[in-house]
């Protein structure tokens, strides 16, 4: 526990120090740990949850200077994870203080998939009020990610708007079991903290 | 540096380790046709300004020898990461190395910019402000970076500090002839074309492609002879050519000399004639010597500068091609484009130490724009503006063109020689995308972008 910790502090202070212009190429076939984050990534865009948690039941070592970026994507997937999985038996309050903090970091404040992942997060937790702002100003601007966006949109809005944002989810999908719209969430007790607007300029 | 994956979870620790984390080518054959610029009449002498700031802002060194540069990082040098690549000396495995290999066409061969004092000052602003395709055997061009007027003449200033001092007289009738003699006898044409010149001939210049691999050209039914032909000792008698002699057998430099050896039609718009004489006696950069005297020199530059060229044929004014009608899926755009070619200068910073190539993270003297073309997400995410908001790649221009279809579509015009104010060609100093399939790109927007 205590060299984890110390690892990942490390991590985290190492700033990347060698840019790598040609790295997805490259890394994505010779990296292990990124292999393994990106397989991850295509279980849970294919809505294969089980699987996705089945392989995310290891522990990576991020043996370089890009620790604290892919430990913060692994964070990522562990946390969309929680929100998606209706199998999932966390109540997944954390994802949103998570990709708050992701959004608020410096690379990530722009960062439009960011962006729809806190509102996924919101709309998991009960707030849906703030889901929507988030994803109705993307989807003006033409800046949905993907097709969990729209379904989480559908979650958060009624009528046409709604049954929009459906069609729009299964056109932007091959799984079209992805687009159930997740029953409503009650928001937790304790919810001060959380339900204060956090609309950011993008 | 590999990293590693260990099995067994310790989930314990994971609550502690996100909480801390949280506080913190398919490329493509080049295009034949190449436009020119007029030989611009020389800029006053001036001194000489040092623009090393503007070599280091546009990055220069990634991709060529600067003169008082050291050369960017393997990881952040184009050329050497492809050549490491080709030579096995990259850290991958052989398997991996393999399959790349054939992807990796451009960006092997890069001319040195120790050698640019050769051109005129005046060509070579105006190239860097719009590159055109010089040197035909290479896929690569000089790509078109965010330069502005000024910028473009401070950098032409530097690399050429001892400007063209005017007008040149005409070569003599006989000197002329004399060159295309000599030009001939020596089989230039090997490795230059000539295009619009009657000594034009691209078969010979197929012909003496050679490799750095001897087996290659013997597989090729060349033959090492010709690998090696162009380094060589020519003997000229009585304004004759009378032997040529083989020397310094590199298959390597050989390979080199004939990618980098420029179109000659461009050479008048490029070097005086006196400069052009000289270079020949003695080149620098990847000609080999020729073991020609100077008259013989002189003669060939008179000849080069001089021979009667055919206009090249302009190539029609590109249009935005009619989009599909079938149905185009994400697999399909990824394969042929995404994945193909914007992959490699556009990828997702996270998995690439956080620089996701000059089209994401910045580079070459162009802002981050934050643009991963790697993924379904990551286009759909958009890109950063001037100001640094994020902006969708669909959006529609004024004449209803998506934005990221006019990308594609400008370096076509970029390619026949102009430019589209405002929007710079992609893909940066390759070859433009054909037509049909930006056609393919166009339909899946139009058909809204389906999975």
């Amino acid at each position: 526990m205590r060299a984890a910790a110390w690892f990942v502090i490390l991590g985290v202070w190492l700033v990347p120090s060698l840019a790598w212009p040609c790295g997805n190429a490259v890394h994505l076939e010779g990296d292990d740990a990124i292999k393994y984050l990106a397989k991850i990534e295509k279980l849970i865009d294919a809505g294969k949850y089980r699987q996705a948690r089945a392989a995310m039941y290891h522990e990576v070592e991020y043996g370089d200077s890009a620790s604290s970026r892919l430990a913060a994507r692994d964070k990522d997937y562990r946390a969309l994870l929680a929100i998606r999985d209706p199998r999932s038996k966390q109540r997944p309050t954390w994802t949103v203080k998570h990709f708050k903090a992701r959004a608020a970091t410096k690379a990530g404040q722009k960062d439009v998939r960011l962006r729809a992942w806190l509102a996924e997060a919101y709309a998991a937790t009960g707030y849906p009020e703030l889901a929507r702002e988030i994803l109705l100003e993307l989807r003006e601007r033409d800046l949905m990610p993907d097709a969990f966006a729209y379904v989480t949109l559908a979650a958060v809005t009624t009528g046409e708007a709604r049954a929009a944002a459906l069609t729009a989810c299964k056109s932007r999908t091959k799984h079209e079991a992805i687009c159930q719209v997740p029953p409503s969430k009650k928001p937790p007790a304790r919810t001060k903290a959380v339900a204060r607007s956090t609309r950011m300029r993008l | 540096m590999r990293t590693s994956i260990v099995r067994s979870r310790a989930p314990r620790a994971a609550w502690l380790a996100g909480l801390l984390v949280a506080a913190a080518c398919r490329e493509r054959a080049p295009a034949p046709y190449a436009p020119e610029h007029a030989a611009a009449a020389p800029t006053p002498a001036a001194p000489r300004a040092d623009a090393s700031e503007l070599l280091a802002t546009f990055e220069c060194q990634r991709c060529h020898d600067v003169p008082g540069f050291a050369p960017a990082p393997e990881a952040k040098h184009c050329v050497a990461c492809h050549q490491a690549i080709h030579a096995g000396t990259f850290a991958a495995d052989a398997q991996t190395l393999a399959a790349w290999r054939p992807r990796i066409v451009s960006l092997r061969w890069v001319p040195t910019l120790a050698a640019a004092d050769r051109l005129r000052r005046t060509w070579l602003r105006e190239f860097l402000l719009a590159p055109h395709d010089v040197r035909p055997a290479l896929v690569a061009e000089m790509p078109r970076l965010a330069l502005s007027a000024a910028e473009a003449e401070r950098l032409a200033a530097h690399l050429v500090p001892d400007d063209d001092p005017g007008a040149e007289p005409p070569p003599a009738a006989a000197e002329i002839a004399r060159g295309e003699q000599l030009y001939r006898g020596m089989a230039c044409g090997r490795c230059h074309r000539f295009s619009g010149a009657a000594v034009d001939d691209p078969g010979l210049h197929a012909a003496g492609r050679p490799s750095a691999s001897p087996a290659g050209d013997a597989a090729r039914g060349v033959g090492e002879d010709v690998a090696t032909t162009i380094q060589r000792a020519v003997t000229v008698t009585g304004g004759e050519v009378a032997a040529v002699a083989t020397v310094g057998p590199s298959a390597a430099d050989a390979e080199a000399a004939w990618h980098l050896a420029p179109d000659l039609r461009f050479a008048r718009a490029r070097m005086t004639t006196v400069k052009l004489a000289a270079w020949i006696a003695a080149p620098r950069g990847a000609m080999p010597a020729q073991g020609i005297g100077a008259d013989e020199a002189r003669a060939l530059a008179a000849f080069v500068a001089a021979a009667p060229l055919a206009p090249l044929a302009r190539p029609p004014p590109v249009v935005r091609p009619a989009p599909l009608t079938r149905r185009v899926t994400w697999d399909e755009v990824e394969a042929r484009v995404f994945r193909a070619t914007c992959w490699h200068c556009h990828a997702a910073a996270d998995y690439a130490r956080g620089d996701g190539g000059p089209g994401n993270s910045g580079g070459f003297g162009f802002a981050a724009r934050g643009l991963d073309l790697s993924s379904y997400s990551g286009i759909a995410a958009g890109s950063l503006d001037d100001d640094g908001e994020p902006r969708s790649v669909f959006a529609p221009g004024p004449d209803g063109t998506p934005r990221l279809i006019a990308h594609l579509l400008a370096r076509h015009t970029e390619h026949a020689g102009q430019v589209v104010d405002g929007v710079r060609g992609m893909p940066l100093g390759l070859p433009p995308l054909p037509l049909h399939d930006i056609a393919l790109v166009d339909a899946w927007i139009a058909q809204g972008r389906p999975r």
